[in-house]
C-alpha cells in the first residue's frame, strides 16, 4: 500500500444497517494507476438468501473501493448499497476471470440496493 | 468514497550481494589469519630430494633423487677460504653455512628424526645471536652445534662416516670460539673448512657415500 493508506485486508464489512456480512480476503489492482480497484469480500456463512458454499469453498463477492467507505479506527469497511438481508442479491464473485458484464450487474446491483 | 493507492515494494539488495560480500569477508580474515609466518619463510623449503639413507625403501622417491648437491654449497665452501684474514670471516662463514645445514635436514629422509631436529634446533639457538649481528656473541656453541648436528646426520644414514664426524667434533670442542688472533683465525678456518666438506658429502645420497 501506498504510505499513508490503510490496507483494508482482514477487516469486516457491513452493511447499511451496521451488520457484518464479511471480511475483505484481498485487494484487485490497477498495477498502472496504482490504485485498489476491488476489495474481494469473503462472505459469512449463514447469510440469508445465500446458498451454502461448496466444499472447501468460500462465496465471495467484489465492491468496487469507490463504493466503500473505509473507518480506519474501527477497521470496519461500510457499504451503504449494501445490507446484511440484501446481500444475497448482489452477483457473486466465482473465478478470478472476470466476465465482461460483471461490472455492469455490479453497478447496477449497487444502484438498484441504494 | 474511498481511495486506496499502491506503490512498488522497494527493492531489496540482492541476497547474492551479501552472500558474495560475506565471503570477501571471510576470504580477508582467513588471509590475515591463516598467513604464514614470516619467520617461516626464512626456513629454506626443502625443494631438492637429494641423499636417501640406505634404510629408505628402493621405490621411495628420495631414492630416486638425482645425486647432486646443492649449488649453493661450492660457493660457501669457497667463502671459507676467501674471507680469510678478515676478524669476522669465521662468523660469515658460520653464518652462511646455516642455511645449508638447515637445508640438508629438510631432507625428506632426515627431518623426521628427533635427534637431527634437536640438533639443529641447538645450532639455530646458539647461532641466533652472531644472525643478530650481536658483537658480543661467542662463535663457540655455533661451531660446536654444527658438528654436533653434522655427527647426528651422519648417525642417521651415514655409518661409514663415523670416524670423520667424530673427529669433526673433537676438533670443534678445541675450538677456543675467538676469532682474533691469526693463530686462532686458521684453527676456525681450518674446522670450517672441514664442516664444508663433510656437509657436502653428506648432501650426497647415502648410496653414493658408502
Amino acid at each position: 500500500m501506498a504510505t499513508g493508506d490503510p490496507d483494508p485486508r482482514g477487516w469486516t464489512v457491513r452493511g447499511r444497517d451496521g451488520k457484518a456480512f464479511g471480511v475483505v480476503h484481498e485487494l484487485l489492482v490497477d498495477p498502472a494507476a496504482q490504485q485498489v480497484l476491488y476489495l474481494n469480500v469473503q462472505l459469512d456463512h449463514g447469510l440469508p438468501g445465500v446458498p451454502p458454499p461448496a466444499p472447501h469453498t468460500e462465496k465471495q463477492i467484489l465492491l468496487p473501493v469507490a463504493a466503500v467507505n473505509l473507518d480506519t479506527e474501527g477497521s470496519n469497511v461500510f457499504v451503504t448499497a449494501l445490507s446484511h438481508d440484501t446481500v444475497a442479491s448482489y452477483p457473486p464473485f466465482v473465478d478470478f476471470m472476470l466476465p465482461a458484464d460483471f461490472e455492469t450487474a455490479m453497478q447496477q446491483a449497487l444502484t438498484a440496493q441504494s | 468514497m474511498a481511495e486506496l493507492r499502491i506503490q512498488p515494494k522497494k527493492p531489496t539488495p540482492s541476497p547474492w550481494l551479501l552472500i558474495g560480500l560475506a565471503v570477501l569477508l571471510l576470504s580477508a580474515a582467513a588471509y590475515f589469519y591463516l598467513r604464514p609466518d614470516p619467520t617461516d619463510e626464512l626456513v629454506p623449503a626443502a625443494t631438492t630430494t637429494l641423499a636417501p639413507a640406505d634404510s629408505l625403501a628402493p621405490d621411495s622417491p628420495a631414492t630416486q633423487a638425482p645425486a647432486t648437491p646443492p649449488a649453493d654449497l661450492d660457493s660457501v665452501a669457497s667463502s671459507a677460504f676467501t674471507t680469510e684474514g678478515t676478524s669476522s670471516s669465521t662468523r660469515t662463514t658460520l653464518l652462511e653455512l646455516s642455511p645449508k645445514l638447515t637445508e640438508l635436514t629438510d631432507r625428506a629422509d632426515l627431518r623426521d628424526d628427533a635427534a637431527i631436529r634437536e640438533q639443529r634446533d641447538n645450532f639455530t639457538s646458539a647461532t641466533a645471536r652472531l644472525a643478530d649481528g650481536d658483537p658480543q656473541a661467542s662463535l663457540r656453541p655455533g661451531l660446536l652445534a654444527a658438528a654436533s648436528l653434522l655427527l647426528a646426520v651422519q648417525q642417521k644414514g651415514y655409518p661409514n662416516l663415523d670416524t670423520e664426524a667424530n673427529n669433526l667434533l673433537r676438533q670443534a670442542s678445541q675450538l677456543s670460539g675467538r676469532d682474533a688472533t691469526p693463530a686462532e683465525q686458521a684453527q676456525n678456518r681450518a674446522y670450517l673448512a672441514q664442516v664444508t666438506t663433510m656437509l657436502n658429502t653428506l648432501s650426497y645420497p647415502a648410496r653414493d657415500v658408502l
